[in-house]
């Protein structure tokens, strides 16, 4: 692929909406919205809500109007534009975990993980996937390595450690989703996974709250219930099967079979991205990453189902239905 | 398994703009590489445009906080004592700087703390408000700070009397407050003007003191701040005090 195709590649943005399935999830998504905004003045029109709650449900639907405009661009932009995105939302990820733990002050990791994730990103950009699955051991190389010189055996396990694990969680899983541009019909799969994502996140908060019952992990995570968790497996892969139906239409994994164990799998990996980070804020003994989003939390806090989703996503797909990115532009099969 | 000691980031959980005015402020890879760009940049511009001249480098203290204090006669007096630093120091060099006017709107307040470095403080009546917290900045963690005791720019280049604010800050403490005296600022960058003027510019740097002794009250205040002007006048050869 020579410069000039490769940056048509990334960057053409006038086909857009030329996917009907894109075109539909943009209405979707956007009526979704409407409707929350709705029902939170009707609710307040009749008094269910209180003028605190209310306020409080306003400026969370705002700010997910703002992430969906956000999102929105990053995937309607073209393939680069949500590479850079999924880059930024890496750094923002690890810095957050970085801050909670306190490993940011060692500044020779935070230099390998920033390497690390451009890295990433430039792999995926290339479509040389090779690389980008190179990339992960050879940073953990270098993270491990790195601190040897300052001489400080004093917390090594644990700066290096913590640093790996962060790479791990927000540089390569989250980096995934950078690979996915090479997906066909790359946009509407995108936009599936993160309505997927957030859309379990709220099924199981409204089944576990209208049915209520025994704790799901109380000791992680007080909220949840084993009610609202399996609800959300059920309603989330319901959602994934009908979506992917006409996604996958064609493709060994457009069967109902294998869309309802994608559907499970991504439902269930969504959760325990959630718990994952749950449990990492109780270790640590804070309540919310930071207070960068109003009504929120921080970036970490709002995206933590998001973070164990696409390497099933991407590895589903190319053990499925066929390797991606270099592989598959050189016409090579399984 | 003994738990790991976690030590999450002291302003964790601020909103982005408390964040960037708190003094509990710990920064990241990005701003600190800003600051370093920042402040190096100017360091070389001053160093080949102006000839800036240190003198005296050796009373720096080699590490922990300290206070560096001078004449303030220009916009550029910051630039040239950040100049002054070994670049060690230059990454925990913090300039005092003036609420109402660096911290009142978001893009300034984003640049202050993310580039400069700066945190706010309050002039006027709150002044003393501030103190608490920058002298508990201080003891925490290696700070430098620096605080042009006058409490205002100069606007004709003489010397103006320094106020005892900087004694309400280090008096009974073990903090060193390094006197400077700063010469050709004035001449380089005039107050009316925003362009830098080729003139030499020297940092003169005295010996450290710590004002354990000083009581924490009017008389001390006033005893250090007369101190510190004394060797400030003095390093730059100006008429002693009247």
């Amino acid at each position: 692929m020579n410069l000039d195709e490769m940056l048509r590649y990334l960057f053409t943005v006038n086909d857009a909406f030329a996917d009907p399935l894109v075109r539909w999830g943009c209405l979707g998504v956007a009526s979704l919205l409407a409707v929350a905004f709705a029902t939170i003045f009707a609710l307040r029109t009749a008094k269910v809500t209180g003028p605190e709650l209310h306020r409080e449900l306003l400026v969370r639907t705002i700010s997910w109007t703002w992430l969906v405009a956000l999102i929105g661009a990053a995937v309607l932009l073209g393939r680069g534009a949500t590479i850079i995105a999924v880059a930024v939302l890496s750094l923002l990820a690890y810095r957050d975990f970085a801050r909670a733990t306190g490993v940011f002050r060692v500044r020779h990791l935070s230099v390998v993980v920033t390497l690390g994730i451009t890295a990433l990103a430039i792999a995926a950009a290339i479509r040389w996937h090779r690389m980008f699955f190179a990339v992960t051991p050879i940073t953990i190389i270098a993270l491990a390595a790195v601190t040897i010189p300052l001489d400080q055996p004093r917390g090594f396990v644990q700066r290096v450690g913590l640093a790996i694990m962060g790479f791990a969680l927000f540089g390569t899983a989250i980096g995934y989703m950078s690979l996915l541009t090479d997906a066909p019909h790359h946009r509407a799969l995108l936009l599936l996974l993160i309505a997927a994502v957030e859309l379990n996140d709220i099924f199981a908060f409204i089944v576990g709250k209208s049915l209520k019952g025994p704790k799901l992990i109380p000791n992680t995570s007080p909220g949840k219930t084993i009610s609202g968790s399996l609800g959300a497996v059920a309603l989330t892969t319901a959602l994934v099967t009908l979506l992917g139906r006409p996604l996958f239409e064609g493709t060994p994994l457009g069967g109902w079979g294998s869309l309802i164990g994608l559907g499970v799998a991504l439902s269930v990996a969504g959760q325990l991205g959630d718990l994952l980070l749950s449990s990492i804020k109780r270790d640590v003994g804070i309540k919310d990453f930071a207070a960068a989003i109003p009504g929120h939390g921080g970036v970490l806090d709002r995206f933590d189902s998001l973070v164990l989703l696409p390497p099933v996503l991407y590895h589903v797909l190319s053990l499925v239905n066929g390797p991606l990115g270099e592989a598959a532009a050189a016409g090579v099969h399984p | 398994m003994p738990d790991w000691n976690y030590e999450p980031a002291k302003d964790l959980g601020l909103p982005p703009m408390d964040r960037m005015r708190s003094h509990k402020r710990e920064a990241g890879l990005f701003s600190a590489t800003a600051r370093l760009l920042w402040w190096t940049g100017w360091a070389g511009l001053l160093r080949s445009w102006n000839r800036l001249r240190v003198e005296g480098r050796e009373h720096l203290p080699a590490e922990g906080s300290f206070i560096l204090i001078a004449n303030h006669e220009s916009h550029l007096d910051v630039f040239a004592l950040a100049a002054a630093l070994p670049v060690r120091a230059r990454q925990r060099f913090i300039p005092l700087s003036a609420e109402d006017v660096f911290f009142n709107r978001p893009t300034r307040t984003f640049f202050a703390a993310h580039v400069l470095n700066a945190l706010p403080v309050r002039r006027g009546k709150g002044v003393r408000h501030g103190f608490a917290a920058m002298r508990e900045r201080l003891l925490r963690e290696p700070t430098v700070f620096v605080i042009f005791p006058a409490g205002k720019r100069s606007r004709d280049g003489g010397f103006l009397d320094f106020k005892p604010g900087i004694g309400m800050l280090v008096a009974g403490t073990e903090i060193p407050v390094v006197p400077c005296h700063i010469e050709g600022c004035f001449e380089a960058m005039r107050p009316e003007t925003v362009l830098i003027r080729p003139r030499r510019i020297t940092v003169r740097i005295g010996p450290a003191h710590v004002f354990r002794d000083q009581p924490d009250e009017r008389e001390g205040w006033d005893a250090i701040a007369t101190a510190l002007e004394r060797d400030a006048r003095s390093l730059g050869g100006e008429p002693p005090m009247a």
